[in-house]
């Protein structure tokens, strides 16, 4: 028996029919017997399957009797039932070589390959249900390698013999999609059972090598039904159901001089039999194409749960979680049987199987639902225990903090304090321009009483070359300005290489610095003339490593709107939306531009979806990348400018609003939507203006928090209550000690000399040193912001102790040369000033009292003051405090 | 130094203080989870990047289904199918061999290497202009088009060469950075010293043989091996001076070594981890470096392009590095000995048993028994027996010093490695 929810509910007047019980007193409070009775009419005018407010009732309970009138639908519960119960996973039923003469799709939504696998595998009696192996299996009925996945008679049972019972149809096929091949199930699956025995054996023989594989001469691409049909530049390959008038037959009959296939030589008579037989039944193909969800008739138009938010207060309480489908038809089901769930911390909460979440400790997460081609996520939050005394933040009325505030006060975490001006200084330094802030500096800013101090060096750094450099050089990290992958030749060419990523540097580093548009930015870079014709960058195109369209499309994905499409080249993705069609019809986009690398301009009409939000049409000459741009700078483009506003904060906090800042999935959802949506409004509002962002973010306080904890936050890392120390990257940690034991009068220089430093145009030629190794500077290789790891490790503690390159920095110090050369001259030399210095250039403040004192103890134990001097400055930077921005 | 490493422990505990040890131990805390992560991510994305190697595969699963012999090899393991791939690789090379027997190796070599560029053109993954280059890095004077064609090398991008200028030459740099110099006219002085050298060609009797650049003012390939003392060195910027002691493995433009032998010489374009091997070498150290250019304006040679080398090495003594007595000098028969070096299609080779031919020219061959020799030339048809050779194995190896006045031997048709 289960309850319907009409509203208010009490327990009385109530009206039962077909076990369920209808309360009727509530929503009927007040009214008179005749409305009673009209009422009382309606609700039993609902279908029996049907909850009152319009949505189907869950299969669990519309199957839970084995008379079930309703009729199960491939798409919508088979394949989901199959995805739940596991049998489409990787290690099962989905992994590629399949288990046990079965193989679904991984994760489902191929319906159907796994449709025709079914039947294929002998999977189905129609005439006798009960003995179909899809129910025999997991029932356990029969051995089973993958175990009990239901029992006899539950509801799964009742579903899956029902389904075969009516038919045991496949999904519905758009027509248009099964344009000249078969549509009966029978004769297709016997078609692709043709295909798959005489006719792919041939193609891998004798066409994949130049049509295939890596190849696509002439612009003909044999893999895909797609590309028999469109053709190359020559025109289609064969016409369905025609042979004597597809070229194909005409090529492999060497019936025409100019047109002879495969040029190897003429194919046997047998072979040639095979292809106009296939032709003739409408070639049918197994086309990974035809598992978008677009040529189901059936699509998921939202997937969203109830509650929409979970609030818990205690450790073991729960919530049930509700999964309602709606499809574009307008029919609304509750699928939350059919879902399946998991959370993005089980520290946070847990969620079973049938979607019931429990709280296990204080904090924020997010329970993700997964069905069709849906996700959901669920914010989950439960205050911080034992706090009872009112919630205080700090008094901003940036933006920025109001967001931020808003949540801390929902999981009742108080802020930590504003940082130190000192603290303040070393770490917009870092963050901001990549430099140290040198001790002159230091003691100003500390000096200066002013209000707006922190306002205006923000607006400060943000002029300095060094700041330009550091972003320049974050965004050829996103772009993979890699000089290994943009040589000529990438075994011979090196030094063209680094030519080549100095160019990819400097343009951009110019626009940063002239604070060129953000979008302007990266029209330069996807719109580039590959002849260098434009003022664009072509070698974001032409790096070798790109051998394939599928590769430049995920470098375009990551790069320009963090979302990660590897998964889905081979099946759907796990975690998100993609399907192995939307990545093929996105990779088709780049498909000129990858195999020539000197034109982007297409030769043959195409229609491709660009990632679902649209179809976009290409004639010939068309340079398919305009239009990809187009889409990404429109306002409401759900990616492109959210995905540079979260890597710019999570380059401030090291922790995006969607984190890793590369991975846009609704399963990642954002930890401040709101703050989220509103900077990325802002950010397109002021015309993609980089500064305008960095000063929101640098002004905020919620940057400007203190990184030492408060007795309610020591635990959270998500919600921006506190500044979370982390290591300095890289470049930084090479710059600092440089800067660090650099000559009073070289100070500057260190930093503006771009062509010296780490951040600068070292950046390139350091890459695969040591020393960057060490400290996890990326390689720009693969399509992750995880390539750069900012964790200590045991080795960079070697590094800074043995390292020859320290040792080196300390040996050449001008700053501690000139204090060796004052001694032999006789000069006296200040210790109090030299060891206010040694801290100030490293740790970029004054020396507390006891460490002064110990400091003053070490340089009179030693020979000389210059020796001291060096010594303390070797351990100032093997301190976590020089190492960490905090 | 020696009293740092306590005061280290004592300044570490000051500055620290309790509360940054607890920051750090939540950095630490949170490192072996986001480490699993980012490993499984950054595996995933590098295992994409293994494609090139599909066609091969392709290749060799069509070889086994034609070919009974090579199924039946690998079927009872004489072989392996990354054996098969390496053959199936070297067809082209012995292809080449068969059709150009008469020439030196060194040509087969570079036809070889001619061939894969303009394949790389033909595919559109290289622009001509490119291929020329690189074509000439490794053949110094000889030109990439045969003198066919010239409108590659006429498509110069300047700014490009206005870069690299700057960074071969400091003076020019100096003298752009002072004011001395803009930007346009140090291009217009590189075009019109690129057109000068051009018009010299054009008046030569053979113009089809002119390079496109004058060998002895312009820049040149310079492919060798080069040995000397550091004198100074600038790792940020990837440069070193030192002074030149000996030049070896030479591919051309051998009057270069002229240029370079007992004076000091810049060396530019150091990278990556080679920069850590130059951080290593200390001034006054000999190393040896494969260089890829000569800048005779500069007296000044780039890093190597290929089989990179830049490493400490002992003080030169001309018989470590394999230079032959004179009275070796014209030799041609069988070596015998233990390799000492096998890098780069070349081999360090300490002889033991030396068997000279009759047509050897050599006063005195015996004189190189338990001397170091280095031999060269061991591609195409040697080049999977290369592949597995390594130091301290023994070889038997025919040779023929074609140029006596070169260091090097070449190899010839015989190449046998001998159980210890």
């Amino acid at each position: 028996m289960r309850a319907i929810t009409v509203g208010a509910l009490s327990p009385a007047a109530r009206s039962r029919r077909s076990g369920y019980t209808v309360r009727l007193e509530s929503i009927l409070p007040q009214a008179d017997r005749m409305k009673h009775i009209f009422y009382i009419f309606v609700l039993l005018s609902i279908p029996s399957t049907m909850h009152a407010d319009g949505i189907l009732a869950p299969a669990a309970s519309r199957f839970a009797q084995p008379d079930s009138q309703s009729v199960p639908d491939f798409q919508k519960h088979v394949v989901p039932l199959l995805g739940r119960l596991g049998c489409n996973s990787a290690k099962c039923h989905g992994s590629f070589q399949g288990r046990g003469g079965f193989r679904l799709s991984l994760f489902g939504f191929d319906f159907q390959a796994d449709h025709a696998a079914l039947q294929t595998a002998d999977r189905i009696h129609r005439d006798t249900p009960d003995r179909s192996l899809i129910i025999q299996k997991p029932a356990l009925l029969v051995d089973h390698e993958g175990g009990r996945r239901f029992s006899s008679g539950s509801w799964q049972h009742h579903l899956l013999r029902r389904w075969i019972q009516s038919g045991a149809h496949g999904a519905q096929l758009k027509t248009s999609h099964m344009s000249g091949a078969v549509t009966d199930d029978g004769p297709r699956v016997e078609g692709v059972r043709f295909f798959t025995e005489h006719i792919q054996p041939l193609l891998e023989d004798h066409c994949y090598e130049c049509h295939g594989f890596n190849n696509r001469k002439g612009g003909l691409n044999l893999t895909l039904r797609d590309g028999f049909l469109t053709g190359g530049e020559s025109g289609a390959a064969i016409v369905p159901g025609k042979p004597k008038n597809s070229r194909l037959i005409t090529a492999v009959g060497y019936s025409d001089k100019t047109l002879q296939m495969p040029p190897s030589g003429k194919l046997k008579p047998q072979q040639i039999a095979s292809l106009e037989t296939w032709i003739r039944m409408g070639a049918p193909f197994p086309d990974r194409h035809s598992s978008r969800a677009g040529d189901t008739q059936q699509v998921l138009k939202t997937l969203h749960c109830e509650p929409a938010e979970i609030l818990f207060s205690s450790t073991g309480e729960t919530a049930q979680i509700r999964v309602i489908a709606e499809w574009t038809g307008g029919e609304r089901e509750d699928v939350t049987c059919l879902a399946r769930f998991q959370t993005n911390s089980d520290a946070i909460a847990t969620v079973d199987g049938d979607g019931k979440a429990t709280s296990v400790d204080a904090g924020d997460t997010h329970i993700v639902a997964f069905y069709d081609n849906g996700v959901a996520a669920i914010p989950v939050l439960r205050r911080y225990a034992s706090v009872s005394t009112v919630v205080r933040q700090s008094a901003s009325t940036h933006p920025i903090d109001r967001f931020v505030n808003a949540k801390l006060d929902k999981l009742s975490l108080v802020s930590s304090d504003l940082c130190t001006d000192s603290e303040f200084l070393r770490r917009v330094s870092i963050d901001m321009s990549g430099s140290l802030p040198t001790p002159d500096e230091v003691t100003a800013f500390t000096a200066d009483a002013s209000n707006d101090k922190r306002r205006r060096k923000i607006d400060e750094l943000l002029e300095r070359p060094a700041y330009a450099a550091w972003w320049a050089n974050k965004l050829c990290d996103f772009t993979g300005c890699n000089p290994r992958s943009i040589s000529s030749l990438l075994e011979v060419a090196r030094e063209d290489g680094y030519v080549k990523a100095s160019e990819w540097y400097d343009w951009i580093y110019t626009r940063v610095a002239s604070n060129e548009p953000y979008d302007r930015l990266v029209e330069g870079i996807m719109l580039a003339d590959l002849s260098g014709q434009n003022d664009g960058m072509p070698y974001f195109w032409t790096r070798q490593s790109l051998t394939e369209p599928r590769e430049t499309a995920m470098s375009v994905a990551h790069a320009f709107m963090g979302i990660q499409l590897q998964c889905a080249e081979c099946h759907k993705h796990p975690f998100d939306q993609w399907t192995q069609a939307d990545f093929n019809d996105f990779s088709q986009f780049f498909d000129s531009i990858t195999v020539t690398k000197r034109r982007s301009v297409i030769r043959t009409n195409q229609q491709l979806s660009l990632l679902r939000s649209h179809n976009v049409k290409l004639n010939p000459g068309d340079d398919p990348r305009e239009p990809v741009m187009e889409w990404m700078r429109h306002p409401q483009n759900p990616w492109f400018a959210r995905a540079f506003v979260n890597r710019v904060w999570a380059g401030y906090f090291n922790a995006g609003i969607v984190n890793p800042p590369d991975q846009f999935t609704p399963a990642n959802p954002p930890s401040h939507p709101r703050l989220l949506d509103w900077l990325t409004q802002g950010f397109i509002k002021h015309k993609f203006d980089m500064k305008w962002l960095h000063r929101q973010i640098a002004g905020s306080h919620a940057y400007q928090r203190s990184w030492k904890p408060n007795a309610t936050n020591r635990h959270d890392r998500r919600n921006f209550s506190r500044a979370i120390p982390r290591r300095i990257p890289a470049e930084i940690v090479y710059d600092a000690m440089k800067q660090a034991t650099a000559s009073t009068q070289q100070q500057d220089a260190v930093r503006t000399n771009l062509r010296r430093r780490a951040s600068g145009h070292l950046s390139m030629r350091m890459a695969g040193t040591h020393a960057m190794k060490v400290f996890g500077k990326p390689e720009r290789s693969v399509n992750c912001d995880c390539e750069r790891v900012n964790e200590p490790t045991l080795l960079q503690a070697i590094f800074t102790q043995n390292d020859p390159l320290v040792r080196m920095r300390i040996a050449d110090s001008g700053w501690i040369i000139a204090i060796e050369e004052a001694e032999a001259k006789g000069e006296t030399v200040d210790r109090t000033d030299l060891i206010s210095r040694v801290w100030l250039r490293t740790v970029g403040r004054q020396p507390g009292a006891e460490e002064r004192k110990r400091a003053m103890e070490h340089l009179s134990a030693v020979d000389s003051v210059a020796e001291g001097i060096a010594d303390l400055m070797w351990a100032m930077m093997n301190t976590k405090e020089f190492l960490l921005n905090h | 130094m020696k009293t740092t490493l306590t005061l280290a422990t004592l300044l570490i505990t000051i500055t620290q203080g309790a509360q940054a040890q607890n920051s750090q131990s939540q950095v630490d805390s949170q490192q072996q989870t986001r480490e699993t992560d980012r490993t499984s991510r950054v595996e995933a994305g590098k295992a994409k990047s293994s494609g090139s190697n599909r066609k091969w595969n392709a290749a060799f699963e069509q070889l086994l289904k034609k070919d009974p012999d090579v199924r039946r090899k690998i079927e009872n393991g004489d072989t392996t199918k990354a054996e098969v791939i390496a053959w199936m690789k070297g067809q082209t090379g012995e292809k080449k061999e068969s059709s150009n027997e008469k020439k030196a190796d060194q040509d087969l070599q570079l036809d070889e290497f001619k061939t894969r560029l303009r394949q790389l053109v033909a595919d559109g993954r290289l622009t001509r202009r490119q291929a020329a280059e690189l074509y000439e890095t490794m053949a110094g004077t000889r030109s990439f088009d045969d003198g066919t064609s010239k409108s590659a090398a006429s498509k110069i991008d300047w700014n490009l060469e206005y870069e690299k200028l700057l960074r071969a030459n400091p003076a020019v740099k100096a003298k752009v950075d002072n004011g001395g110099a803009t930007k346009e006219q140090v291009i217009a002085w590189l075009k019109a010293k690129r057109g000068g050298l051009r018009q010299k060609g054009k008046d030569g009797a053979k113009q089809d043989a002119k390079p496109p650049v004058n060998k002895k003012d312009g820049i040149v390939g310079f492919y060798a091996v080069v040995i000397g003392r550091l004198k100074t060195k600038d790792i940020e910027l990837g440069e070193f001076t030192f002074d030149v002691d000996h030049v070896t493995s030479m591919y051309g433009n051998h009057w270069v070594k002229d240029k370079l032998v007992g004076r000091t010489v810049k060396l530019t374009g150091v990278s990556g981890q080679f920069l850590d091997s130059l951080l290593q070498i200390k001034r006054g150290e000999t190393l040896k470096v494969r260089t890829g250019r000569y800048i005779p304006d500069a007296n000044t040679l780039t890093f190597g392009t290929k089989f990179h080398v830049l490493e400490r090495s002992a003080p030169f003594k001309p018989e470590d590095f394999g230079i032959p007595p004179e009275a070796f000098r014209g030799f041609r028969g069988e070596l015998t000995g233990t390799i000492l070096d096998a890098k780069g299609y070349e081999v360090l080779l300490q002889v033991s048993d030396v068997r000279p031919t009759d047509d050897s020219k050599a006063g005195r061959a015996d004189s190189i028994r338990g001397g170091r020799i280095r031999i060269v030339g061991f591609y195409n048809r040697h080049r999977e027996l290369f592949a597995d050779l390594h130091k301290g194995d023994i070889i038997r190896v025919s040779t023929s010093h074609n140029n006596p006045e070169h260091d090097e031997l070449n190899v010839t048709s015989l190449l046998r490695k001998i159980e210890k």
